[in-house]
Parts: C-alpha cells; structure tokens; sequence
C-alpha cells in the first residue's frame, strides 16, 4: 500500500472525468514502459510540461498490508489518514531546516536538462510549473497544438522510515487523435527514482530525521542535489529504452535490492562508491548519503 | 469508544516515550556476545559468518465478535461495530511491534543457535515493504558477499481478538541460507502463534506490561519458528 504522493495524478484523472474536452476517459495512470520507435520522432514538435509535483519536501506513508475483511476499504483511509499525519508531524523539523533551500528550481533545472539530452524529443513549446495543482496536465494535453504531449512530474520524498530521501519522475508521452484531438492515448509511462540511503539509518524515524536535519539540512541538501543529478541522468537514459533492452535485463545475473526494490543490475559505480542503478518496473537509482 | 481510542492514544503515547530512550542503531553485533573486555581481542573473535536480519514494518490487527458466526449479515454488522478497533489495534500494534521493538526482542535472543547456524555476526537491516521481495526473491538482499551468510525476515506481524479463542500474535519469517554458494537459495518459511493476555492495553498504566508481553510472545513465535528448521 505505497502511497507516494501521486495526489496530483489522482486530482488530474478527477478532472479528466469532468473535461469537456475529451470524450472518453482515459488512463493517464497506465501505460506501456517503453515507447515504440515509431512514435518517437516528432518534427512538428511536442508540447510538453514540467510539474515540480512537491512545493516542499514530501512525506510518504507506507501502512502495510490491510486485513481483507468487510470493513478493509475505511481501515485503509483511516490508517492512511493516521500515517499522513504522523509522518507531516515527523517531517516538520526537516522542512524547517530546507525552508531557505531552493530545491523546486533544481527539480525543475534537473528535468529540463534530462529532457534536454534526448535528441529527438523536441520539445517545444515547454511550459513548466512549481505548484502543483496551478495547471492540471489534461488543460495543458486539450490546448496543445502538437499531436503528442509530453509530462513531466518530479519531485522529491522522505521516505516512511526516513532512512532514505527520494527524487522521482514519472515520464509520460500521450498522442491526441479524433476530432479536436479529444481521444487521449498513453504511448509510454515511466517511473524513474534516485534514492540517496542513509548509513546504519536508526529504526526511529525523528533520529534519523534529525541526521538529515542537522547544520541546517545540510545532508538533507546534498542528498537531494545528488539525486536530482542522478535523476537527470536517468530521464534520458530511460527514454531511450526499448522493449528489447528492458527483456535483456530480466536475463542478468547480477540482481540486487536497493532502496526496498529488487531487480537486475544495471550499472554499478557511475554515481560513486556504492551505488548502483538496478531494474524494478523502472529505473531506480541507489546510493549512500555522504555523512 | 472515545474512551477506546484516548486509552490506545494513551498506550501509544507511553510507549513512544519509552522507545525515546531506545537508539537502535542498524550496528552489527555478534552472537552470542563476545565476553572479552579487550576490543582487539573481541575484533579478533568476530566470526566471519554473517546472518542478516529484515525486521517488518507491518503490524495488522484483525478483531472479530461473536456475530461473525451468523454468516453474513452477521460478518457486516461485526465489521461495521469493529472497525475502529481495528484501525486502533492495528495502530497501536504498528507502534508497539514495529522494527524497533522486533530488533529489541532479537537482540536478546542467540539467533544463529536458535536458527542453527554457526556463530555469527547479526546485521539488522532496514525493513523492506514489498512484499514481492521479502517473500519472493531467492538473493542476497544485502550487499553483503561473505560465503557464511544467511538471512531472516520478518514477514508477518498480525494480532487477531476472536471470540472464542481470545487474543493471539501471529507471526511469519522466513530463513534464507547461502552457504552453499549459490547466489540463489531456498526460502525456509514458518510461523509461530501464540495468546496474549494484556494486549491491548486499556489503561496507560498497562502499556509497559502490555508491551513487555507484546516483545516475549513475539520472542515466543520466533523461536517456536526456529525450532522446526532442520540443521543443514
């Protein structure tokens, strides 16, 4: 019952629902993991918007799992209700600490330079935001003149147990077609996450907090730079993946678990001394907090 | 039920207080404990053979009364009055069993010999949620290469309340042994059950035994688990 903050995605499919605009109702939440060869020129250009999806750092929740019984589906909203406030409560010395640290632009920085290194992306024009909810992607997919759209979500998580800090993107590519465009369909949907893990993290989550916290955030900032860097570097790494190359993974010897995901090696190394970038329904990227 | 849920608000305070104390660092330490009181020498005896512990974060609560034998109309009236209960339980449980108080409860214990293995360092790791990891994947989930490496997880934490058979803590684990050298092993899972009494607590006078009961019949589970692995 992983509840990474998809809020925004959640309130975007709500107002699909109601957008005259489009006739059916499309899944923006599904899709294939890679995106046909065909379908990746797009000489006319590409509209696409970048959403920095967290004004400050997110709190995720993690409840476990739930007894299916009658009463499973209000036990799931009240414990999740719980979790969320504990954890906003567990958080705040962290956010007080990043309150001058501004990590919306170097999201932002780091998902423009991503997509900036996939040549045939073309993305133009390129709008993007730092407050979600400010511009919901099916107003931004209705207006654009492109035949494809390209979205962009990132942002940046403590993790339940705040052992780990977090970036992610989720890469979306959709063709607009029917009359005025009205029929949406997800051509590619990725998640791509770097995680920077604290070392012998403590089993309570406000003492490993206070480590992130500590001289102003100082860790809390270093691991949130080294894991947009690494997400740069992955944005384009994972659009260029195809459906051969991702069957090759499933064929490695080399798997490990990082960041609580299990998968193929990838590459080890690339981002320094004990990381590595490992396979787990898309690329996920681990490495140690530099204390 | 207010009065339920400000007694559970009260355990949960009092038992938060009580792990302030508790810095359970991830730090490796050996069992059974050198006995040395020279560091070199107690360096010196480390053994080489490594056993990895996962604890879990889950904590589930399952609450059934006396209509739950009334079939359905009587398993959706049971539900509906039990729910908040449930939620509490299974907040309260999160709480009192989570990896903390799992770690705390191992520590005590000599896990290579209950699990039969030779003398090792015990390693407690960071819990990991998915499922289709902890209970699917056949590797190493440590970066660890030692050759004498083993590893057990914690896969189950489940407190139940029927009516007829009162209250009990479930656990599951599972037992991963790789001195075989393979880099895939088999996974050896069990469980262990066994009743409570004090749990949940009503009172915040009650929390420290209900917790102290909570940590032996966990010890309880793990070792009546330990003790239907065969020596390899």
């Amino acid at each position: 019952m992983r509840l990474i903050a998809k809020a925004g995605l959640a309130a975007a499919l709500a107002l699909l629902a109601a957008n005259p605009a489009f006739a059916g109702s499309p899944n923006l939440a599904k899709g294939p993991q890679t995106l046909a060869e065909k379908d990746r020129a797009a000489p006319e250009g590409r509209a696409v918007q970048i959403v920095v999806d967290t004004p400050q750092i997110g709190a995720t929740v993690e409840i476990g799992r739930v007894i299916p019984d009658l009463a499973a589906g209000s036990k799931i909203t009240a414990l999740t209700s719980m979790a969320q406030r504990e954890a906003d409560f567990a958080i705040t010395p962290l956010r007080s600490a990043l309150k001058n640290y501004d990590a919306n632009t170097k999201a932002l920085d780091a998902a423009k330079a991503g997509l900036a290194a996939v040549p045939w992306l073309n993305p133009t024009p390129l709008e993007t935001a730092v407050q979600p909810g400010a511009t919901q992607p099916l107003d931004f997919i209705a207006v654009a003149r492109t035949p494809t759209v390209g979205l962009v979500r990132i942002g940046y998580y403590l993790s339940p147990d705040a052992t780990r800090i977090e970036a992610r993107a989720d890469l979306e590519i959709v063709r607009k077609a029917g009359k005025g465009g009205g029929t949406v369909t997800v051509l590619v949907l990725q998640h791509v996450t770097s995680n920077v893990v604290l070392d012998k993290p403590s089993f309570v989550v406000r003492e490993n907090v206070a480590r992130w916290s500590a001289k102003d955030g100082e860790l809390a900032r270093s691991a949130i730079d080294r894991a947009l860097g690494q997400l740069r570097d992955l944005i384009p790494q994972s659009l260029a993946l195809d459906a051969g190359k991702v069957a090759a993974f499933a064929t490695r010897t080399d798997v490990a678990q990082g960041a609580g995901r299990f998968g193929p090696v990838v590459e080890r190394g690339t981002a320094g001394p004990g990381s590595m970038v490992i396979w787990s329904k898309g690329l996920v990227g681990v490495m140690p907090a530099s204390n | 039920m207010l009065k339920m849920k400000s007694s559970y608000a009260a355990a949960m305070a009092a038992i938060s207080c009580a792990l302030s104390g508790a810095a359970l660092a991830q730090e490796a330490s050996t069992s059974p404990a050198p006995a040395t009181t020279e560091a070199a020498a107690a360096v010196a005896a480390a053994p080489a053979c490594e056993l990895h512990v996962f604890p879990t974060i889950e904590g589930q609560a399952q609450t059934t009364g006396w209509l739950s034998g009334f079939g359905i109309i009587g398993a959706v009236a049971d539900a509906s009055a039990n729910k908040n209960r449930n939620v509490g339980d299974a907040a309260y449980l999160k709480e009192a069993l989570g990896p903390a108080m799992q770690v705390d409860a191992l520590k005590a214990l000599d896990l290579a010999a209950a699990l039969k293995l030779p003398a090792s360092q015990v390693i407690f790791e960071t819990p990991i949620a998915d499922r289709n990891v902890t209970t699917k994947a056949g590797n190493r989930l440590s970066a660890s290469t030692a050759p004498c490496y083993a590893e057990l997880i914690v896969t189950q934490n489940l407190y139940t309340k029927r009516a007829i058979y009162g209250r009990a803590l479930n656990n599951r684990f599972i037992v991963k042994d790789f001195r075989t050298g393979k880099s895939k092993t088999d996974l050896q899972k069990g469980r262990g059950g066994n009743g409570l009494s004090l749990f949940p607590p009503k009172t915040t006078e009650e929390a420290e035994g209900a917790e102290k009961e909570l940590r032996d019949v966990f010890t309880k589970n793990f070792l009546e688990f330990a003790g239907t692995l065969k020596a390899k």
